[in-house]
């Protein structure tokens, strides 16, 4: 017969039932101090209040199942009490009172439970479970099919390895026609949308009316990347007619055509998007007010690191308790920044000579003359070269705001430092 | 004509299909027992519906053959990975011929780059003596059915009557004493719960004289015979029911952990209700798919979690569906699949029941098997696992109660449970 009386807490011991919401992320548990971050009302609250620090850790114990009872000499504990009452207000904790005869309460607190988790896999020596269905993990291709060009942009083999752009080789290389079908066709099963066709110059591919053909028969959304210096309005114009996007770089110093001529051009095409690349304040000034000339446009901006303007970053890059916090962070969000990179998670890119990464700060995976896109995907997820990059690394791990932050980028990658943060400075 | 909604498309089953994780042939719907409560046995309306049919080792191979090109074609979604080769019955050992070939095939013809292959056995044990070393050598696991002592598995006789346990016990001991590492880490035991034993018994006799905890499957309770329902109802016993009449059902329960009813209907509970589950990366990065998304029931896509092969060459998405839902049929030398119709079929079913799931409060952890509610073919059919507000509150605060029982299950639970 079910017993259900070891359930009912012994007359008198305890005043109140003490939890937290299941909303709420406890980070640095086990060090001296905590961070409570409540997900749906971005509400937080720090404390180094070692008794209340006890109290949060017992919550969490498995044997507690997210409930502790409270006796009555909490009330007696000023600054306990204090703090509890701070986390009440905030919506972060729950005080109930104690009904004589009734069991206790329980919460069943968050724990991931992520169930292909590669981690736990390899720890339980269950690798061949890792390759399942991973071709679903793949939803965007860049690929580069030349490294020709005839431009010498100062910062020309940096921005790549920080946002989206062309980049020029050392040597004249592109991919065949022959294998950029091979790309298409093997990411067909796969869960790409997007697919970014990058150079060099893309307009010096011999085979790039060919390249559009295959456009028609592979269904994916295409953007095609152009520096603005390199820019062909007949070319460009093919590109657009069949409904293919393009993506304008601006980066500075200008290319002695006018900016204003190209977005001129450009404007009234809703697929077509300037990405702006700007290292200092005056550049930034200077595209506010060009976007200002031309209403409706549609462009992004990206700080580039170019060596020097560390300050630049500091200043405007740089990320602060305020910034961390300023939108409400999803608990999905924290699970996704614990588990995976979601700057890269999802992304291959294909360079001219073959080689396959997924970031262009990482070791190649794979070469597309041998290895299929799969074999590729099932690479990363093993070698973890760039999608399940997370904060774990000194000195992230040793700060509550860890999982707060987004996922590491290039930038921290190109500048050397692994935390772009006032955080802990 | 109203055009049927199209949850799943000929492309979604070929798919499915060249990445099973696992294909069990029935080897055999021949048996050397004759146990009372079989499916195919008196109970059932099914009685006396198998032939002695002997799958033919060039039909599974033709067939293997069919999937491992699947795995050439862009259908093709995993590598590296474990697909899980099944044998059963009838008793699968009365056509070892075929399990030999078919192993022999497998392992010089299709291990490599993207599937490694583990090979599974669900046998009664009475011609393990001679075959064992067999499966030794190629790391079976073995999954032997046995209901408990010489009294539990007093079912399980036969053709002559004369009861099994003797020869069964005497097996396993030879294969345990004459392998015993293996024994340890690859052989497990299926009990059926009846009159004749109870979950107390069985865990008190499997850890006594095993050191292992039986899975724990109760009669099927469809298509009984109306004149043999009455026998039915007498030797049918329900799993929860059986373990909560012991004192000791807490011990029991953490010995046993998923195979417990309780624990393992919390851990179901959990895995398909709790908002920290996620089933992959992508969930993860992008969110979990709406409700509006998910396919009515809870009915494995075809193919998506196995193929069972029968005797006489049917295709069916499980062991354990009528053959009335044959999905294909493959011979020596031909495969017969057709992709749209399969995806045509479950969309009508699918629509049949989409308003019941809307309703259901159930419908984020559903386990219903549609194939599994008798009226399936017909134009109205009810679901048999359909909750209202009122009894998924109970089915809720049963589980609720269980972890307030058992605290440290939760934890456990989502940090190790892996449902697949």
């Amino acid at each position: 017969m079910l017993n259900t009386d070891k359930l009912i807490p012994p007359k008198g011991i305890y005043k109140y039932w003490f939890t937290l919401s299941k909303n709420v992320y406890v980070s640095n548990l086990s060090q001296g101090a905590l961070l409570l971050y409540n997900t749906v009302n971005g509400q937080s609250f720090e404390s180094s209040y070692i008794p209340f620090i006890e109290i949060v850790k017992d919550i969490h114990k498995p044997e507690n199942l997210g409930i502790i009872g409270l006796k009555p000499s909490i009330e007696e504990d000023q600054q306990c009490w204090a703090t509890l009452q701070h986390c009440i207000e905030k919506k972060i904790g729950l005080l109930i009172n104690v009904e004589e005869g009734k069991s206790k309460p329980i919460n069943l607190l968050p724990i991931l439970s992520l169930q292909k988790d590669i981690d736990k896999f390899t720890i339980s020596g269950e690798q061949d479970l890792i390759g399942h269905n991973i071709m679903s993990y793949l939803t965007e291709l860049n690929i580069y099919i030349n490294t020709d060009c005839e431009q010498s942009c100062p910062l020309c083999t940096n921005y790549h390895k920080q946002v989206n752009s062309c980049f020029k080789g050392a040597t004249s290389t592109s991919l065949s026609l022959k294998l950029v079908e091979t790309i298409l066709n093997q990411a067909s099963n796969s869960s790409t949308k997007n697919i970014n066709i990058l150079g060099g110059n893309i307009f010096r591919y011999s085979l790039l009316h060919e390249l559009l053909a295959l456009t028609l028969k592979y269904k994916y959304e295409y953007h095609f990347w152009i520096n603005h210096k390199n820019f062909d309005e007949e070319t460009y114009q093919k590109i657009a007619s069949l409904n293919n996007h393009t993506d304008i770089i601006v980066s500075f110093p200008l290319g002695k055509g006018s900016i204003e001529s190209v977005a001129k051009i450009c404007l009234g095409n809703d697929r077509n998007t300037f990405q702006f690349f700007i290292e200092t304040e005056e550049q930034y000034n200077y595209v506010s007010e060009l976007v200002e000339t031309f209403p409706g446009i549609k462009y992004h901006v990206h700080p580039i690191y170019n060596g020097t303007n560390i300050k630049f970053f500091e200043k405007n890059i740089f990320l602060t308790r305020e910034d961390i916090l300023s939108d409400t962070i999803s608990m999905r969000k924290i699970f996704c920044n614990q588990k995976l990179n979601s700057n890269n998670f999802g992304s291959l890119t294909v360079l001219p000579d073959a080689s396959i990464h997924a970031n262009l700060n990482s070791k190649s995976i794979g070469d597309i003359n041998k290895d299929s896109l799969l074999d590729c995907v099932y690479a990363e997820l093993v070698q973890n070269t760039a999608w399940r990059k997370v904060r774990n690394f000194e000195p992230c791990n040793r700060c509550s705001y860890q999982y707060l932050c987004p996922s590491p980028s290039n930038y921290e990658t190109v500048i050397g430092k692994l935390n772009l943060c006032n955080v802990n400075a | 004509m109203k055009k049927i909604r199209e949850y799943i498309m000929g492309t979604d089953v070929q798919m499915f299909l060249a990445n099973t994780p696992q294909l069990t042939f029935e080897t055999t719907d021949a048996c050397n027992l004759n146990c009372f409560y079989c499916g195919y046995g008196t109970l059932y309306n099914e009685y006396n519906d198998r032939t002695c049919n002997y799958l033919s080792p060039e039909t599974a191979i033709n067939f293997l053959n069919y999937i491992a090109n699947l795995w050439q074609t862009n259908a093709n979604r995993s590598t590296h990975s474990n697909i899980a080769i099944s044998f059963y019955g009838g008793e699968p050992l009365m056509n070892f011929s075929f399990i030999e070939e078919v192993v022999t095939f497998i392992k010089r013809e299709l291990s490599g780059k993207h599937r490694e292959f583990t090979f599974n056995i669900t046998t009664n044990a009475v011609l393990l003596d001679r075959y064992m070393d067999f499966m030794v050598e190629n790391e079976f696991r073995i999954l032997i059915s046995l209901d408990g002592n010489k009294h539990n598995n007093s079912y399980r006789v036969d053709h002559a009557g004369k009861e099994s346990y003797e020869r069964v016990a005497k097996n396993i001991n030879l294969l345990r004493n004459k392998y015993p590492d293996y024994f340890e880490k690859h052989v497990n035991f299926n009990s059926v719960l009846h009159n004749r034993n109870s979950i107390p018994v069985l865990h008190d006799y499997f850890k006594q004289s095993f050191g292992k905890y039986p899975s724990i499957g109760e009669l099927n309770d469809t298509n009984i015979r109306q004149d043999m329902k009455e026998v039915f109802t007498k030797t049918y016993r329900n799993p929860t029911e059986s373990l909560m009449q012991s004192e000791n059902y807490s011990e029991i329960e953490l010995d046993m952990f998923l195979k417990s009813p309780t624990y393992g209907s919390v851990a179901q509970f959990l895995i398909n209700n709790s908002e920290f589950k996620y089933d992959n990366y992508n969930e993860l990065l992008y969110g979990k798919p709406s409700i509006d998304n998910k396919t009515p029931t809870g009915t494995c896509f075809p193919f998506g979690r196995k193929v069972f092969i029968t005797a006489n060459g049917k295709l069916l998405p499980c062991e354990r569906i009528g053959h009335q839902h044959m999905l294909g049929q493959i011979t020596k030398d031909s495969v017969d699949i057709d992709f749209e119709a399969i995806a045509k079929r479950y969309n009508q079913y699918y629509a049949k029941l989409e308003k019941q799931c809307k309703g259901c409060f159930n419908k984020y952890g559903c386990t219903q098997c549609l194939f599994y509610l008798e009226d399936i073919e017909k134009d109205v059919c009810k679901c048999k696992g359909f909750m209202n507000q009122k009894t998924f509150e109970d089915y809720r605060n049963t589980q609720l109660h269980f972890l307030a029982r058992n605290p440290e299950a939760y934890s456990k639970i989502m940090n190790d449970v892996k449902y697949r």
